[in-house]
Parts: C-alpha cells; structure tokens; sequence
C-alpha cells in the first residue's frame, strides 16, 4: 500500500488504468485487494484510513453460511480470512455435531487487531494506494461510462471503474430514541452528496435499517454468576493458508434477559422509533431489535444474550442480542434489568441506522452497474447485511472492475463474461444470483438453507472449487497456487486410493465391525460413509491413511458421506445449465413476446435477467412466462439462422402447421 | 451523463386469434370465439359497436367490411358502413379481460350453422390486422400463459372434452376444478413447513429454538408419505376411469366367447361361426356400463394350433389378457371340465379372474353344481367368482337378463376397483404418477422420527420432494411436458 497521496500527481497519468475503491470498509478491502492482485492501479478512497478494516457491528466473522462465504473468499486470495486468523480470540466450528456440509466456522474478533491485520496485508500490495476523502458525484463521459470520481473537496480522481462500498454511510441516519443524527457510524459523517447523486441519475433506490446494541464496560461486569462460553481446543483456522492459531484465546459471557427487562421495554414502546413510524427503512427479519424481538414474541420470558469481550486488551464488551433503538434513559433501565450487568456502564448506546441502497436487479453478474458500464457496487449498498456477505461482493466486484480495464489472463473482457462462479459453485453465486434476480426486500443474510447444492458447498473443500477459476482470471497469488497445487493433488491421490482399497464383510466382521454379510467387497470409499465406522474405523483398517492430513481425511469422508446425493445433484446440475446457457439478449424486447401478462412483462424489462435460468427464478415468474421466453428464444434462433444467405430462403415457417384433427384425444378415442 | 431510460416501446404484439368452436357441417348455431387484445376492433368492424356490455348477449348484424382491390390484389379495410350487405343476424357476447377465460378480452359470436356464413365470418376475420386463425390448443394456452389454470386444470379441460360416460366427465371436472392441485398444495404446504422446521435447526444452531423441530419434521413427513403412498396406491383407479376398464375374454376356441362379447356389445361385432378358431384376432368393443368406460376385447381361442396366423392370432390374445384390468375365464359346462394347462395356468396366475360357464342352459341344477364343484377342484381356488351363462338363442328375452346379470357382477367388481377415485384427488396420469412416485421415495428416505440421519440429508430428501411435486402443478418445472399437453387440445380449445 502506498503512501496517502494528496496531490494525486501519479493519479492523473495513465487514468484509463485506474481503478478506485470508495469506503474501506469489507467490502472496499476485498475489492482493493482483489483488483490489485488482479494487476489494476487501484486507488482506495476513505473517509478516514484509520479505521480501514473496522467492525461497525458485533466483534465476530462468520458462522454458517458466512463462514462459508469467509472460505470462498480466501480460496480466490481474498485477505479476510487471513485477518481474522490474526484477529481471532475465540474460534468455533458451529454445527460440529451436524453433517461437514452445514458445518460453519465462527471466530470472535479483538477489532483492533483485527483492523491492524487488515491494515498490514492491504500494505503488502504495492500497486494500492490510500487516498483520505469522501467521494461526492460521478463522473460520466459522453457514452455513459464511468470517467471519474469526484470528492468532496472538489478534486477529480479521473478512473474508467471504481466500486463504491459505502455501507451504512450512504444517506445514514442514525436514530437513539427520538433523536435523529445523519451519520453514517457514531461520530462519522454520512455520504450524503453521494446518495443525493445517485438518486438524480435515476438509479432505483430504497431504504434499508440495521441496528446495534449498546457497548458495555467489562470491568464492571459481575462475570461471577454468568454462564461461559469456550471456543474450539485447538482452534480451526479459517484461512487455507494459516497452519496454526497464534492469538490467545479468551471465553464469552452467556446471561439473559429477565421478566423485568420484557417490562421496561413493553412499558416504553412508545418511545421506540421502530414502532412510531419513526423509522422507514426496512430490517432484517433475522437480525430483530430487543424491542422487536418481544412484541412479535410476546409468549417467550427470555432472551439469550452473549457477552463478547471486543479485545484482549479492550475492555469493551459487545451484548449480542439487545440491538436496540430506543432513548437511552430506557437503555440504561433494560441493562440494569440483566444479570451480571446491574452494575455495568454502558459505553455507547445502541442505536439503529437507516440507510441508501440500491435494488441490486440493476446490477449484471459481475456486480456493476447495468445503467452505467464502469461502476461497480458491493455491501450494503446492495441490500446486503454483514461483513462477509460485503467482503465476498466487494472481491467479485474488484475482480470484475479489473477486468472491465483489461486486466485478465483469460480474456474474459473480450468474452463480455464476468467472473462469477455460479449457484452450483459457491455460496458467492447463490448470493450474487439472488440479488440480482429477487432483489433485496430486506437486508439479505446468507443461510445454508439458500444454497439448493448445499451438499457440495461444504466450507472444507471452498478452495477445490473455487481457487482454480481464481488461478484462472488472475486473481490468485503464486504463494497459494502452489500449496493449492498440493493440496488438490493429496486430495485425488486420497480419493483414487481409497477406491482401490478393498475389504470384504466378512474380514470387517473379524475387526469387530457389523456389517450385511452379503459377500460383496466393499471399497474404503464406501464403509468411509458407514456410520459404525466412519474415518476412525478406516484408519484402523488401512493404517496407511495416516499417511494423509486430517484435512484430506475430512475433505474423504463428506464426499463419502453424500456421494450417492452428489451423484443424483448432477442431474439437476445438468438442466441448471441447460438453462444457463440460453442467453437472453441485453437488448430483447419483452414486449414483442406474446401471452406475457403487464406485470411479468415490466419485471423482466425492469430486471432484463441474463439467461433463461435467471429469468426463471425471478418471483412471481409462472412456468407459463418462462415457456414463452423459451419458445421465443428458439423461435429467434430459428430466424437467426434463416437470414444466414447460404441457408435455403424458404425454411419452413416457424409456426407449426395446424394438427390434424384426428390428433385430439375426442377423435383419438372415438365416439 | 446517463442515457435516457428507454421505456417508451410499448409495442404489443400479441395477436387476436379466433377460431370456429363447434363441429364442421351444418348446424342450427355455430360459436365462434376470439380471444386478444383487439376483439373490439373486430366488433366495431362487423357492427359499428364501439363496444358492449360485458357478458351479455346482444342481437347484432354483422355487416361485411373488407373488400379485396382487384387492380393491386390487395385487401382494403373499409370502415363500417351501415349500407354493407348483412353476413348474418348474430348474438354477440364480450367478455373483457382479465375476468375472462383466457385472461384477455374475448369475444363469442353465435351465427347460423352454415359453412357459408362461418366461412364468410372467418374469410372478413382473417383480414383484419395482427388476426389469424387459432393454433390447436391456443386458447387454452393463453388462459395458461395468463395464469388463469394450472397444468392439472389444463388436463381435466383435456380429460373434459374426451369424456364419453358420467365418471370419466365427474372425474375431469374435478380434476379441472383444481381437485389434484388442492390435494398438492396440501402436501407441499405441509412438506415446506417439515423443511422450514430442518432447515431453522441447521441455520439458526446458536439460538434457542424447540429442540424437537427435526422429530416433528419428520413426522410430518411420514404423515405426508402415508397419504402419498395412498394416493399411489389408488393411482391407477382414476386412470381407469380417464382411459377406461379393460376386459379381456379368453377361453380355449369354440367356447363363446365371441357370441358373449356381441350379446354385451348388443350388436355383432364379433363374427359368430360354430367353426373352432373363427376369432384369429383381438377385437375391442367401448361399452358404458354405469358411466364407466370399459373396453371389451374378445381374443382368439388358445389351443395347440400350427396355422401361422391363428398362431399370431393367439399371441395378441396373452398380450391382451396380460394388459387387462380383469379376466373373463370362459370354459364350457362339460362334465367332466376340459381346462387346457395354459387354461389352467392363466386361472393360478389371475386370482380375480372370473370364471364363466358357457351354454349352461343345457344342463339341470344338479349337473351344472357338479360341474362347478370339480372346476372349483381343477383351479385350487376357494374364493374364485363363478358365472354360470345361459345365452338360449331362442329365449332372448332370458339371454338379455342373464347379461344383465353378468354386467352387474362386472360393474360390482370396477366399483371396488376405482372406489377411491371417486372420492376427490386422484392420480389420474403417467406424468403425475412417476412425479409422485420421486416424491414417495424421497419421503421414505426422509423416514420415521427415529432416523438419525444427518439434518441437512434429510433437508435434501425433502426438497427432492417439493421440487417434485411442483413439477405437477407446473410451478417450478417446464419442458417437453408443456408441447405434449398443449397437442392435446383441437382447435378453438
């Protein structure tokens, strides 16, 4: 990372390479990062460069589902999951006891080193540099594309791509109780030019709302009587590249609310900004105020709160589970009301914030602007909510902003192919898919649940999926395609081997394992999956496995594990890309498509889905709609290839002539 | 600065079609729908109506309004004129959109049934621009392209207008009526809910959820498969009734079974001869017996035969008696029974196959009890369904009510076999069949609360099964499925 360059000498030469990041958030990490790997000049822009790499919200990175978005990141060279390997105090693999496939690492973070890591690695790149301002208005050439970023201080950065991350910054109001501040964090000034511009160009834009609970003072916290909560012994790094956890681990705070909170809250609603129409903005449903938590679940006489420490040396303690919007008077009398925290001052309250996004329906596969080639958005600005959803948009988004200046090994500019791994790849495409094709109602969290091929996207084998197509658009460093190279070898030597390892019932009977007599010779592939023997019970058997790390190991047993659902999943893959390959023009009139109804019509006008697939998982679309997108499609390839001179002139016409009666079922039966 | 959002395009191009709905020839009255956004244009063509009430017929002239220009060969629109000469005197009715039956706006016009006058109306019809003459099964598809009925109502209009007797027409209108679809939306509701259950104890494992959900899941799942694995069970019934009871006779030669089939069929459709091996090939008769559909296959006689066609003839005999819903068994009253060994094997492999006597009416009371006694003996069948047949030539008053009687113990036996299908969703297709049957399956993999298969397998099993359902009713799934159900239909639906 370069110096802060104020005078932008450097900046102004060569401007069709440049390429700025705007907000140095997680989303504007990634995208440097990944745009810079990429070999793009890249410029990040930040209100202040302190605080690159900040947590806004809870201490914590991911959990399931993101923890899965966390291993896609860094299986394409992405630095978040590197940092947290740093910054993490406390690591948990959640759903430990459930199947590898909804297994999700979790780790607590101590935020300032957290950002410290960030910082650090962001440095290791040379051709980075951080710039302090706030960008203030866009500028566009002649054809509508992307020209340069304006700041607030009236300087041009001339660029032909730049992806804004703003977050919550973006026409950010924070409300405490009554009290209304534009602010994009406490103490930070929002983007208000910025939204202001983006609405005048005409972009679709909505209101969004997040909240935060209030910060409390460890020290004086009663911990005495409180339930605790340990990580992982020994913790599971997130980065394929970490080797071992280094930062001292610390344990969490588990207490509740009592009758007397769910009192003080009920006796104070009024006051509360989420129900007096106060706030617009739509919230996670997922992600509810304490407020909001106790009216829609009246009958519940307790919530679960974790206390998370902030730092080693922080004393801050963050309550997960009182995000709340409501005066602070009221604030105070809620955390008094809690065991442990009778005493504990609160540091900062919590507050909610309102926020400009964008309806992400106007937005390609590669994460820009369809209105305006060039420009690029990731985060929140997109709908999203959290760190790793913003991380996983801002590095497609900074892959694909490098490419959109010629900056790819695969000639994927040339292609106009974006790079964007699909639904059946990554939780990456799931996420990106669906914002693009259902938009964002409300904040869009990722879930395992969302992902139809979960099974195959297991967090254990993100870089088997993922880290070759990175190799390929160039965004992967040498250092990690060549442990890479390692590992996927391991990892084929292990399967093949295991498929030559055979064993028949009768000889597992001997070891003391019960299986059919049948006679049939078994494969150590298979009895892996077998739940009486499993990766212990084939250790025992063939002792050479020792031979493989415990990461191959695993990575073998969940393929066991679902091997006869993968094998059936391929199918569905197949259509899946059936689908995706029929591409809808950008320019298709939807109008001139018989039998579509008004409100399908303007969707698909409005959405302008890339290819039939997409075009079939926008809501609301019928089966009816998406035939006739289909026999339009073909009827257009038939025209197409009857205008190619070499054909005969008179191909049959595309409408089929008229059946002949007795093919209706009444003549068919007769009468 | 931003290209203008170019929206202005509102080019609809979608065409009005219309096509004649009534049967060719002539007729007292004849239909002749429209359906697409200019029906009215068609209207003010014909009649000089701008527009008219909606769903009321109303008497109207319908005036000629285009003239071919011979000089350039080309037609010319001439505005309506109340001096054009009259085509006919018609009810006009106007069903606006979307409230109609294809979604958009339709127009239904009632003229005389004469070919000149209909030709005459379609000839002027065809003329007017973005017109043309329906495609088979257009109409329907627009009412589906609009969302107005899902593929299963598609069917039941399809099973409606091939309907020939009262069940098959009941079962249609049930199925049309959204009989399949309710029963459907049921599982998948109930199924979405199991899945939603899995799907919170995997996503939501650090927040304090009822640790029961997957058992309930899981019950709910069995709950779903039981009712499932019914409805497949009773899946056939109501493709009995769509495509209607087959029956085959079968019997050595000679025995009569040919006289029997044209007495039920009431009319010879069977040559008769006293020669043995007359019948050389399978003939099927459609009878409606107490509104079921039942196909009546009289087959050649099965004997040791080296005449290369009687030989043919024989095989499609076994193939028709291997494909029917129930088996008449003919044997001839003789004392002591002559039941060949493939007679005899025919009878052990078919249970329910009714054994009928032929040309009892020779015999006294207490021979033709003998004679049953010892075939009760022969076939090693306690609960085997005898039918002693008298067809006396002569007597056919007696013939005809010992037809009856036959019917009767038939329809007795389709009764039991199609009961379930009378009551409500039933299985009446293939297509649903096998997509119920994935559906089954998956759910029996789900299996009961004590499975201890990991969350996110079962999570998968259950997805495999909605998505499969969907499949039914069209939501999700489209393919080749959609060609074949729109061939089905004739023209003008």
């Amino acid at each position: 990372m370069g110096n802060i360059d104020t005078d932008s000498l450097k900046i102004s030469h060569h401007t069709e390479r440049n390429l700025v990041v705007v907000g140095g958030g997680h989303a504007g990490c990634e995208a440097a990062a990944a745009a810079a790997r990429m070999g793009a000049r890249v410029i990040l822009l930040t209100h202040n460069p302190a605080t690159i790499g900040e947590m806004s919200c809870n201490p914590a990175i991911g959990g399931l589902g993101k923890g899965h978005l966390v291993r896609e990141i860094d299986a394409l060279d992405g630095v978040m999951a590197r940092a947290i390997d740093r910054a993490g105090i406390q690591f948990k693999m959640l759903n430990r006891s459930k199947g590898p496939a909804v297994q999700g690492p979790r780790a607590q973070a101590d935020r300032r080193l957290y950002r410290q890591a960030m910082q650090e690695i962001l440095m290791e790149y040379d051709n980075l540099t951080l710039m302090a301002g706030a960008a203030a208005d866009l500028v566009l050439d002649r054809d509508g594309h992307l020209a340069g970023i304006v700041t607030e201080t009236g300087q041009t950065i001339p660029c032909r791509a730049a992806i804004i991350t703003t977050g919550t910054f973006l026409g950010g109001l924070i409300h405490i109780g009554t009290d209304k501040i534009p602010a994009g964090r406490v103490g930070e000034a929002p983007s208000m030019a910025l939204a202001q511009r983006l609405r005048a160009l005409g972009l679709p834009m909505g209101r969004l709302k997040t909240g935060t609970p209030p910060r409390l003072d460890g020290k004086t916290i009663d911990w005495s009587g409180l339930g605790k909560q340990i990580g992982d012994i020994p913790p599971q790094p997130f980065s394929f590249m970490t080797d071992v956890i280094t930062t001292p681990q610390i344990a969490c705070g588990i207490t509740a609310t009592t009758d007397k909170t769910h009192q003080v809250i009920q006796a104070n609603l009024h006051h509360a900004p989420l129900f007096s129409g106060q706030i617009e903005g739509i919230g996670p449903r997922y992600c509810p105020s304490i407020e909001d938590k106790i009216v829609r679940f009246a009958d519940k006489s307790s919530h679960q709160i974790f206390l998370e420490p902030e730092g080693l040396d922080d004393d801050t303690v963050y309550p997960n589970g009182i995000s709340t919007s409501l005066p602070k008077f009221v604030q105070d009398l809620v955390v008094a009301s809690i065991p442990g925290l009778e005493q504990a001052r609160i540091i900062r309250h919590g507050y909610a914030i309102e926020y400009d996004y964008l309806d992400p329906r106007a937005l390609h596969n590669g994460l820009g602007l369809k209105a305006i080639p060039g420009l690029f958005l990731a985060g929140q600005i997109n709908g999203t909510t959290g760190y790793e959803e913003a991380a996983g948009q801002g590095l497609v988004a900074g892959i694909n902003a490098a490419i959109s200046l010629g900056f790819d090994e695969g000639g994927a500019a040339e292609a106009k192919k974006w790079f964007s791994p699909d639904r059946t790849q990554s939780y990456l495409g799931v996420m990106i898919d669906d914002l693009i094709t259902k938009g964002a109602d409300e904040p869009y969290r990722m879930f395992t649940s969302r992902a139809e091929y979960r099974l195959r996207l297991r967090a254990d084998n993100a870089d088997l999926r993922l880290t070759p197509m990175g190799v390929t658009a160039g965004c992967v460093g040498t250092a990690r395609q060549q442990k890479f190279a390692a590992r996927a070898a391991e990892m084929a030597a292990a399967k093949t081997q295991s498929e030559q390892w055979r064993i028949s019932p009768s000889e597992l009977a001997r070891m003391g394992f019960e299986v059919r007599q049948d006679g049939i010779m078994r494969t150590a592939f298979d009895v892996l999956r077998l739940p009486n023997i499993g990766l212990d019970g084939v250790s025992k058997i063939w002792p050479e496995m020792a031979r493989y790390s415990e990461q191959t190991r695993q990575g073998l047993a969940a393929e066991s594990l679902y091997a006869t659902f993968l094998a059936r999943q391929d199918e569905d893959i197949a259509d899946f890309h059936q689908d995706e390959s029929l591409a809808l023009p950008p320019d298709l009139d939807f109008a001139a498509i018989g039998s579509l109804s008004t409100e399908i019509r303007e969707k698909l006008t409005r959405i302008r889905p890339a290819n039939l697939g997409a075009a079939a998982r926008i809501p609301g679309m019928t089966p009816a709609a998406v035939t006739a997108l289909l026999r339009y499609v073909e009827s257009g390839r038939v025209r197409d290839r009857a205008a190619v001179p070499a054909r005969a002139p008179d191909r049959a016409p595309t409408r089929a002539p008229d059946r002949a009666p007795d093919h209706s079922p009444a003549q068919k039966w007769g009468t | 600065m931003i290209p203008e959002k170019n929206v202005s395009r509102e080019t609809s191009k979608t065409e009005t079609i219309f096509a004649v709905a009534t049967p060719p020839g002539r007729s007292a009255l004849a239909v002749i729908r429209l359906t697409g956004p200019d029906v009215l244009t068609a209207l003010t063509a014909m009649t000089g109506r701008e527009t008219l009430p909606p769903r009321q017929a109303c008497l109207l002239k319908l005036r000629e309004f285009a003239a071919k220009d011979i000089s350039s060969n080309r037609v010319a629109l001439t505005p309506y004129d109340a001096k054009n000469p009259i085509i006919d005197q018609a009810l006009v009715i106007f069903f606006p959109g979307p409230a109609s039956e294809t979604g958009e706006d339709c127009l239904e016009i009632h003229p005389h049934g004469s070919p000149n006058v209909i030709a005459s109306l379609c000839h002027a019809l065809g003329q007017l621009p973005n017109f043309r003459l329906a495609e088979p099964g257009e109409f329907i598809r627009r009412a589906f392209m609009n969302g107005k009925m899902d593929l299963t109502a598609i069917e039941g209009v399809a099973d409606l207008l091939a309907a020939d007797t009262d069940r098959q027409r009941r079962q249609a209108l049930r199925q049309m009526q959204g009989g399949l679809r309710q029963k459907i939306e049921q599982w998948r509701g109930n199924l979405l809910r199991a899945l939603a259950y899995i799907e919170a104890s995997i996503d939501f494992v650090d927040e304090e959820l009822p640790g029961q959900l997957p058992a309930q899941a899981r019950q709910i799942a069995a709950q779903t498969q039981s009712e499932i694995g019914q409805a497949l069970a009773s899946s056939h019934q109501g493709e009995i009734v769509r495509t209607g009871f087959q029956i085959a006779l079968v019997g050595a030669p000679n025995v009569g079974k040919s006289t029997l089939l044209n007495h039920l069929a009431s009319r010879e459709a069977a040559i008769v001869s006293p020669i043995a091996g007359t019948t050389r090939d399978a003939i099927s008769v459609d009878l409606d017996w107490s509104g079921f559909r039942v196909t009546l296959t009289d087959t050649a006689g099965l004997r040791a035969s080296e005449d290369v066609i009687e030989k043919i003839g024989m095989a499609k005999s076994r193939q028709a008696a291997a494909a029917a819903d129930l088996l008449l068994v003919m044997v001839e009253a003789h004392d002591p029974p002559e039941l060949s060994d493939e007679i005899l094997a025919i009878l052990a492999q078919n249970p329910n196959a009714i054994l009928v006597v032929s040309k009892c009416d020779f015999l006294s009371d207490r021979q033709g009890e003998n004679i049953l006694s010892q075939l009760r003996i022969l076939t090693k069948h306690d609960a085997r369904e005898f039918f002693c047949l008298a067809l006396p030539p002569n007597q056919p008053n007696i013939a005809a009510k010992n037809c009856e009687n036959l019917i009767a113990v038939i329809v007795n036996r389709i009764k039991r076999a199609t009961q379930l299908a009378e009551d409500g969703a039933v299985i009446t297709r293939q297509r649903h069949r096998q997509a119920l049957e994935i559906v089954n399956n998956a759910l029996l993999a789900v299996g009961g609360t004590d499975r201890q298969d990991g969350l996110e397998i079962t999570a998968e099993s259950l997805r495999r099964a909605v998505t499969s359902l969907d499949k039914i009713t069209g939501r999700v799934a489209f393919d080749d499925m959609m060609s074949l159900i729109f061939g089905e239909f004739c023209l003008g639906k």
